[in-house]
């Protein structure tokens, strides 16, 4: 007998024999006692199909309503897309009230040109909240290509996000020569502005160097560094270009679409293990990317041999928002 | 008063409650003779106390004829009056400070299993648990009742139930181990 069945058998003192008089005795008397309610299960089913009516009711309203309301929502977004109105002071909350930080080490100051090589990268996103995980319609391809740009040898690297509702593309031409931006247009749905960069002082990928007696940039405590982000700055092939080694760190300093203030992001190779994804089994560097403003980070692994970024972790209140390499395609070199 | 099958359930017959609702002392006392002894017992483990289980007792039945004008007859009367009886403890026990009682032999004066020693040990642990823990540990584990019907009962989650009874089997486990 295990002490839980103990527990049932336990003893009790039987009521006095007192009890059923004094119980008569009040009732002749005249008292009388408000007894809490319990209802019966008449009323609860009753109850409960009452609220599961007014449940389903509300829900079709509310059903409707969302739907109703993101129509309009998406009807407003496409409009202001089409528009193109992004700057980055906006897009970093680079607003007058945020602090001015910089990166916590050296700034990076070069990429290797060589380690950006043509192929077809996709990744989808996965999301986990309270341990349950979903894989979303939602898809990043990076498609690097050899071309020419005036005459000059050049990458085209294509980046188009991709969901039920959105397509965004975003394309930029770099010189395959130091990797420096020449053209990109971005990155509307459907449709996009163009950025030239010619007249611009504008580093490889969009790495700046900080100028002499810059006191940091002014950037919104509240943000997060997403996995939009790391799409939107380019940031896969900044990291596959990156000299990765044990311990390795730096700060990245990125002016995206133009002359407005760098925006800084620290990397660090925190460790490195092994990664499997849909493309396949994978030995990483684990690289943590920060922000010097709140410390908020994004774990990125990156294959240790070819160097390309395998998956993308953001980690969010309940749980986390994945990029996972899914395909691979590598195209012959031009001959 | 007749007992056999209600409506829906066992229990007291749909005859016995009617002359209930109608004020009669003999089908009070022929229903306390069938339910007195489990809802005292269900009382104590609740209060604690002999003479806080009688008043619960005491109350549910002078209460009772006026009650059962809300009772629909459906479903296991025994419950219903259960359910009744643990309202009005719970009741009881958030409006007073609990005395103590560890009287061990007025426990046992029923008890008189070869097992007598080890139930005076669980008994007085169960005694020393907070009134909180307590009440959990008897609807669910001695009662039988569901998380959720605890939950019900002491206006808590089911959730927060499962945590009440987890911490009170480990109180109740180790208060066990360093008494023996």
């Amino acid at each position: 007998m295990t002490w839980k069945d103990e527990l049932r058998t336990l003893p009790a003192p039987e009521p006095s024999g007192e009890l059923l008089r004094r119980i008569l005795a009040s009732r002749a008397a005249g008292v009388r006692v408000v007894l809490p309610g319990v209802g019966s299960r008449v009323w609860s089913h009753q109850f409960v199909r009452y609220a599961a009516g007014v449940v389903l009711v509300g829900s079709v309203a509310t059903f409707s309503a969302i739907r109703i309301r993101r129509s309009e929502e998406r009807a407003a977004k496409t409009a202001w897309e089409a528009r193109i109105p992004l700057m980055p002071a906006e897009l970093f909350a680079q607003e007058p009230g945020g602090r001015l930080v910089k990166g916590s080490y050296p700034a990076v100051r070069d990429l290797e040109p060589s380690s950006l090589e043509p192929g077809k990268w996709v990744y989808r996103k996965k999301v986990m909240i309270d341990g349950i995980l979903t894989d979303t319609a939602t898809t990043d391809t990076v498609r690097i290509e050899s071309t020419t740009f005036d005459a000059r040898p050049a990458l085209r690297i294509a980046s188009t996000w991709a969901s039920r509702a959105y397509v965004g593309l975003d394309t930029l031409i770099v010189s395959r020569i130091d990797l420096r931006p020449l053209r990109r247009w971005c990155c509307g749905h459907r449709t996009s502005r163009e950025f030239r960069f010619a007249d611009r002082d504008v580093g490889p990928l969009f790495l700046s160097q900080p100028a002499p007696g810059y006191a940091g940039t002014r950037v919104n405590p509240e943000m997060s560094l997403s996995v939009g982000f790391v799409n939107f700055l380019h940031l896969k092939p900044v990291l596959q270009a990156l000299p990765l080694r044990d311990r390795w760190e730096g700060s990245l300093y990125l002016s995206p679409l133009g002359p407005y203030d760098p925006f800084p992001v620290d990397v660090r190779v925190v460790g490195h293990d092994r990664q499997t994804v849909p493309a396949g089994t994978f030995e990483c560097w684990r690289l943590q990317l920060t922000l010097p403003a709140n410390r908020r980070a994004l774990t990125v692994w990156i294959s240790r041999g070819e160097q390309r970024v395998v998956r993308i972790r953001q980690e969010v209140s309940d749980g986390a928002i994945e990029e996972v390499l899914v395909a691979r395609e590598a195209t012959p070199p031009t001959p | 008063m007749s007992v056999g099958a209600a409506k829906g359930g066992s229990g007291a017959s749909i005859n016995g409650i009617d002359a209930i609702r109608a004020g009669s002392p003999e089908a009070l006392a022929a229903l306390y003779r069938e339910y007195g002894s489990a809802l005292h017992r269900l009382a104590y483990r609740l209060t604690g106390t002999r003479e806080d289980a009688e008043d619960v007792v005491h109350d549910v039945f002078v209460g009772l004829p006026e009650a059962l004008g809300r009772y629909e007859e459906w479903g296991s009367f025994a419950g219903w009056l259960k359910r009744v009886t643990a309202r009005v403890a719970l009741m009881r026990l958030r409006t007073r400070t609990r005395r103590r009682e560890v009287a061990l032999d007025a426990t046992l004066a029923t008890a008189d299993r070869p097992a007598a020693v080890e139930h005076v040990t669980l008994q007085t642990a169960i005694d020393e648990l907070p009134d909180r823990l307590r009440c959990v540990l008897v609807l669910k584990e001695v009662e039988g009742y569901s998380h959720a019907e605890v939950g019900e009962l002491l206006g808590i989650s089911a959730g927060a139930s499962r945590v009440r009874l987890n911490r009170a089997m480990r109180l109740l486990r180790k208060r066990m181990e360093d008494g023996r």
